[in-house]
């Protein structure tokens, strides 16, 4: 049974890229599902699939040599369930659900617009596209959309182009692209990533005000669990291609039960805090040699053998917190024994 | 932006002066004149008054006065339209090279077009479908392209035409129509026996542009914006040529700036083999005889050709990328 608030849901979805070094899986076997106006967030070190898994819900997963190997993204359109992994990546109705229906903005903001382009004309496409707009109605829609973004003299900006915007003046004609359809799902990869801190902060209180605005949900992606905090109603832990945790904002950073989330926690630096940071030590496996058992196990302090042979199982924790790791599953067995 | 325009036309003059002197040193430099070897000829012949012939040449082109007064004689003829005489043919430079550069520029601007039109869609084939077999057929025909010498192609170009089509061997006219006047059926067999020419001087050309639009798209195709394009739901065929093709075609267009001149020059082993009424070989003839004030003309020609088409290039680099500002 659905929840009638449902927007998306990925179930056990595995993409690969298939290169002359061999196979790498990039996203292995995430399911999780996000409600209307929700603010969802992915968060893990760089390297661990969050971008593949982003270009995914989009179905934009770079070919030839990348693909969805297995499980399936599922897009309620106005409660009417859209297989979207069964669709032509480059048909018509996957065309017709991105950009429109589901939007996406990268962290790039110096490269992630055509610099041959003005701004405008970027904006406008979509609107044509989409909306069938004529040229007048849609540059009066785009002006309108770079003033609600905040880009002063937005009626004159329209006709410039990308590189007499700064960095982040472009993430917010970034963003007035990809809301000027007013989609219901925005997927945000790393999009503060490459800003400094004051434009972080502003962006995201952009982004937060908008989705209230038009009850967009929100897939966010950053390696910095920080910003996850700023932004998500509910967290999810990528490592390795796979999710380790997954919980309301509250439990993750009150309750993780992950050894990955706490050194990630244990990492975010705070105002005031005496002792060092503890940086996670070693690094991401390499997605095409994964280890047997736990990706983790090689960094893990709580490893044992059976994680260095078993693949672990996901535990519930509490309502909509589960985790997956043999040591949650060991503390419990020892309480209730 | 006038200003830019204004300033660059300045440039362009300088450059054609600084080209005219050094082209005029350079066919001055080596030892001896045509007149020399024209002497040495006429005494081979046995002529008793080889001396008088060429006293009076001498005088006529006042050809004993230092190189400097020479230089501006010819060059202030030059612009006034006065290519100065062809000791070689005996006749003003101007009579000997204007049905030439017709022919020329015909030839030459067909070639341009053949280029262009092949190596654009193919290259951007090529790009799109990397790795492919039909990708790796284009390369193996690109390298073959850009392997075989020009004279080679020609002569297997000319026995295969003459073969299969029954065509004439050289030249760019049926023998019919050779010495006919214009009419538009002698247009039509120009036409017919364009292709020729136009393929064996352009293949290497359109092999390099294939690779290098292959190359340049290839990369354009894994930036983000082509990525952007796609999410928003443009279809494959927008986001390829309106977003990628649009910011990999600057080196084909710097290479058009010096496209024209090119073929001319590199088509001289063509246009020796297939017997072409161009100015190339006249061009090498006249260099190796050191007819001064006619290869001085082809070469100032050229030199114009060149810095007019670096010109347009760069107005159309201007337009095509906004980022190109003119300063
Ligand atoms: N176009 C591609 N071709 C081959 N492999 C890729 C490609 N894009 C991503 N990958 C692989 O997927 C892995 C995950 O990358 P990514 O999702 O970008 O990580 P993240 O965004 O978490 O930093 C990378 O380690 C890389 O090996
Ligand atoms: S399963 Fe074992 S190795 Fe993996 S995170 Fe849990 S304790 Fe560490
Ligand atoms: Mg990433």
């Amino acid at each position: 049974m659905t929840e009638p608030n449902r927007l998306v849901e990925v179930n056990d979805l595995e993409v690969v890229f298939d290169t002359v070094e061999g196979r790498t899986h990039a996203v292995n076997g995430v399911s999780f599902s996000m409600d209307a106006g929700e603010t969802v967030g992915i968060v893990g070190e760089s390297g661990c699939g969050k971008s593949v898994m982003s270009l995914a819900m989009l179905q934009l997963v770079p070919r030839p040599h990348g693909k969805i190997a297995r499980g399936s993204i599922i897009y309620y359109q106005r409660g009417k369930a859209v297989e979207i992994t069964k669709l032509n990546p480059t048909g018509k109705a996957m065309r017709a659900l991105r950009g429109n229906e589901m939007a996406m903005i990268f962290q790039e903001p110096m490269t992630s617009l055509n610099p041959v382009y003005t701004i405008g004309e970027q904006i406008m496409e979509v609107l044509r596209l989409h909306q069938k707009m004529d040229n007048t109605r849609a540059k009066q829609r785009a002006i309108e959309m770079l003033e609600k973004v905040g880009v002063p003299d937005a009626a004159q900006r329209v006709e410039e182009y990308p590189h007499q915007f700064s960095g982040g003046m472009r993430q917010r004609a970034m963003i007035a692209m990809a809301l000027s359809c007013t989609p219901n799902l925005l997927v945000a990869d790393e999009p503060t990533t490459a800003l400094d801190v004051t434009i972080e902060a502003q962006i995201l209180e952009l982004l937060a005000e908008l989705q209230r605005d038009i009850n967009m949900a929100v897939l966010f992606i950053s390696h910095d669990l920080k910003v996850i905090g700023e932004i998500a109603d509910r967290v999810i832990v990528m490592y390795a291609g796979w999710v380790v945790e997954e919980a309301m904002r509250e439990d993750i950073f009150q309750n993780p039960q992950h050894p990955y989330t706490r050194s990630l926690l244990a990492a975010i630096p705070r105002i005031g805090r005496r002792e060092r940071l503890v940086s996670i030590p070693g690094r991401v496996p390499s997605l095409s040699q994964l280890p047997p058992g736990c990706f983790f196990a090689p960094r893990c302090p709580a490893a044992t053998d059976q994680c260095r042979r078993e693949e672990p199982q996901v535990f519930t924790v509490n309502q909509g917190h589960t985790v997956k790791c043999w040591n949650y599953w060991d503390k419990e067995v020892q309480k209730t024994s | 932006m006038y200003v830019y325009f204004v300033r660059r036309l300045g440039y362009m003059v300088i450059t054609l002066a600084i080209i005219s002197v050094l082209g005029f040193i350079i066919i001055n430099l080596p030892p001896g004149t045509y007149l020399d070897r024209y002497m040495a000829e006429l005494q081979a012949q046995g002529s008793e008054s080889a001396q008088e012939i060429v006293k009076t040449l001498e005088q006529r082109y006042r050809l004993n006065d230092p190189v400097f007064l020479q230089y501006t004689r010819w060059i202030s003829g030059f612009v006034r339209g006065d290519f100065g005489l062809s000791f070689m043919y005996n006749m003003p430079v101007n009579q000997l090279i204007w049905g030439r550069i017709g022919y020329t520029v015909v030839i030459a601007l067909a070639t341009l077009i053949f280029v262009y039109a092949v190596s654009i869609p193919i290259g951007i084939y090529s790009a799109v479908n990397k790795y492919t077999i039909g990708d790796n057929v284009v390369t193996l025909f690109g390298f073959l392209g850009l392997s075989m010498p020009d004279f080679l192609l020609a002569l297997i170009l000319m026995v295969f035409a003459a073969t299969f089509f029954d065509q004439p061997v050289g030249g760019l006219f049926s023998p019919a129509f050779r010495d006919a006047p214009w009419s538009l059926a002698r247009v039509w067999d120009l036409l017919s026996n364009l292709w020729i020419p136009v393929v064996v001087i352009g293949t290497a050309q359109t092999a390099t542009l294939i690779r290098v639009l292959r190359g340049n798209l290839s990369d354009v195709l894994n930036l983000q914006y082509v990525q952007t394009a796609r999410s928003k739901g443009l279809s494959e065929r927008i986001v390829i040529y309106k977003h990628a093709v649009r910011n990999a075609v600057h080196p084909l267009i710097m290479q058009l700036g010096m496209g024209l001149p090119h073929i001319i020059s590199s088509s001289t082993v063509v246009a020796i083999v297939l017997s072409l009424p161009t100015m190339g070989p006249v061009y090498f003839r006249a260099l190796r005889a050191q007819d001064m004030f006619l290869a001085g003309t082809f070469l100032m020609l050229m030199a114009i050709l060149l810095v007019i088409g670096n010109f347009l290039a760069d107005i159309l680099l201007a337009i095509v990328d906004p980022r190109i500002t003119y300063e």
